[in-house]
């Protein structure tokens, strides 16, 4: 079959670049307000031991595990997942339909953190924030369902972000997206050091602290202190769902991969603790200005925490407008820079499979989206649809994800190995079989708790309290598009074939030919697990 | 705050920042090296079934 030449494949300028679009791309929303609050209701200072051992056991080792396989088979994830495997393609797929729908609902979220920039200025939300934000500016909707009337202060910020995010995706890997985070996280981390800095000297913040910090030992012999734990570094890191596979499939060849999974994880989880801090500190401020202690304060975690709390804070202190300007723009910039790799996610696989030209992938792909968002979540049943969908999708979905796609390559394909000496051939710093026990055995044992709990309390209870149909058709419902999504891109055709791509040999390694036919038995050491 | 909250707060920021640094110290140290040798191919991919 004669092929239409194919454009050479974009690249990172260097490691600099790639490990400050990957830290960017990890440091998001949940962050800023999901670790804090998870950490505190974890056992405080306690959990952070089963954080620190879930991140060594499974958020880097999974962090490696798609650097490997994005790096080897040069692709996006349908491409990648296709090169190990054929029929793996369905995989990429299924994580290219997950990072869509996030797509979908994640950029609301920055539209209103940046009008939320705008507020804190005049401090718009007077003294009712709760209500000014479900009110006036969100003018939620009575009844949970799928209303068509749209909010046009939403919408407009929304279509603003949309563009903006466009004309990045467009430019491409290295004009676009790297400059947009060279640019992006070094400002996010001096942006958000002010906030923390000036959040530690309000009153009442070393009470925040010693909140956030004092150790509740009791804690570690909770077996549901340890699965957030590793919820909650899997959720942060971005791993499993496409992005760092899209991502490090733009490396050069020769790249020390295993040394930058370690610094784009330990930079994650810096800014994590920093974060906690901050938020901290600021809570035990809001505490002691009500009266009251940390323990009896609601809603210091999500949205309630950056659109409700943070006002109320925002309001009370002196220099509140510029200490709301400094949370809420790092707030847009974490978003941002998180949600420019989700889309690019799905933009490459686009151009993959239909042959499409950057910019029409970035414009095409961008513009479906930017349509279904703007439909979806500029209408007065956004906020109840988007908790909603959030929840399936990462709880079920992603952790789905990360299950096929490491006990596949461990136990189905068996090619665990291949990527481990691919990590260890290009690195310095090597890694030993233990990688392969904690990809192959720990991370899907831990995962499929994880899995098997959130099913069990979602199909037994639901979720909060919104009505059976609107969590049936909006959770399970989307979960099913998102299945039924994987398996019609699948079975379109390839506009250039990625059949032929030869991956790099690699030491020590038996040339494909003299391999023994499948179904006999190979190496049985280089099987476990 | 209080002395077991403060030494929490000191040894998990040695720990996480220090493990930061660390890594930092390591890649620059270990630079990137040339791209050349490992990008010739010389095995034909094996196109694995389910």
């Amino acid at each position: 079959m004669a092929h239409s030449p194919r454009p050479k494949r974009e690249q990172w300028s260097g490691q600099r670049g790639f490990i400050l679009a990957a830290i960017g791309s990890a440091i998001g929303l949940g962050n800023i307000w999901r670790f804090p609050g998870v950490a505190y209701e974890n056992g405080g200072g306690a959990f952070l031991i089963p954080y620190l051992v879930a991140l060594l056991t499974a958020g880097i080792p999974v962090l490696l595990f798609d650097y490997a396989i994005g790096h080897r088979f040069r692709g996006s994830a349908p491409t990648a997942f296709r090169r190990l495997a054929k029929r793996a393609e369905l995989l990429g797929w299924f994580q290219v339909a997950i990072c869509f729908v996030i797509i979908l609902y994640y950029t609301v979220i920055i539209a209103w953190s940046a009008s939320y920039l705008g507020f804190s200025v005049t401090r718009a939300w007077g003294d009712d924030p709760a209500g000014f934000f479900t009110g006036s500016f969100l003018q939620v909707a009575q009844a949970p369902g799928v209303s068509l009337d749209i909010v046009p202060g939403v919408a407009w910020p929304l279509l603003l972000i949309w563009v903006l995010v466009l004309a990045v995706l467009a430019l491409g890997v290295q004009k676009g997206l790297e400059r947009a985070n060279v640019i992006g996280l070094p400002v996010l981390v001096v942006l958000f050091l002010a906030m923390v800095l000036r959040a530690l000297f309000l009153p009442g913040a070393l009470d925040g602290l010693n909140a956030f910090f004092t150790p509740d030992w009791s804690a570690l012999s909770d077996p549901g202190v340890w699965i957030a734990a590793y919820s909650q570094i899997f959720f942060s890191l971005s791993v499993a769902f496409g992005i760092m596979v899209t991502y490090s499939s733009y490396l050069k060849r020769k790249t020390n991969l295993t040394a930058t999974g370690l610094v784009v994880g330990f930079a994650n989880s810096s800014f994590e603790l920093l974060a906690g801090i901050g938020v901290f500190a600021a809570l035990g401020f809001m505490a002691q200005q009500q009266g009251t202690t940390i323990a009896e304060l609601d809603g210091i975690a999500g949205v309630s925490l950056a659109f409700i709390a943070f006002p109320q804070i925002i309001s009370m202190m002196p220099g509140g407008p510029i200490f709301g300007v400094l949370f809420f723009a790092s707030l847009t910039l974490a978003g941002l820079t998180s949600l420019l790799s989700l889309l690019q996610v799905v933009s490459a696989a686009f151009q993959e499979k239909f042959g499409l030209s950057i910019r029409q992938g970035a414009i095409r792909v961008g513009g479906v989206a930017a349509v279904v968002s703007l439909a979806l979540f500029s209408t007065s049943t956004a906020l109840p649809v988007l908790d909603t969908v959030d929840k399936y999708v990462n709880e079920v979905g992603i952790v789905a994800s990360a299950i096929f796609a490491t006990v596949l390559v461990t136990w189905v394909l068996r090619r665990l190995p291949e990527l481990q000496r691919h990590l260890n051939a290009v690195s310095t710093l090597q890694i030993g079989t233990w990688w392969r026990w904690l990809v192959g055995v720990v991370v899907p044992g831990v995962l499929l708790v994880m899995f098997v709990s959130g099913l069990v309390d979602l199909v037994a209870h639901g979720y909060g309290d919104y009505p059976r149909w609107f969590t049936n058709t909006l959770g399970w419902g989307m979960l099913a598009a998102i299945v039924a999504g994987a398996f019609v891109l699948t079975a379109l055709r390839w506009r250039h074939s990625p059949d032929e791509f030869v991956p790099d040999a690699l030491p020590d390694v038996v040339p494909a030919a003299a391999r023994p036919p499948r179904g006999t038995s190979t190496t049985p050491k280089e099987l476990v697990p | 705050m209080t002395a077991t909250a403060l030494v929490v707060l000191i040894v998990s920021l040695a720990v996480v920042w220090g493990g930061l640094a660390a890594s930092t110290v390591y890649l620059r140290r270990h630079p990137e090296e040339d791209d050349g040798a490992s990008a010739t191919p010389t095995a034909p991919i094996v196109m694995h079934d389910l």
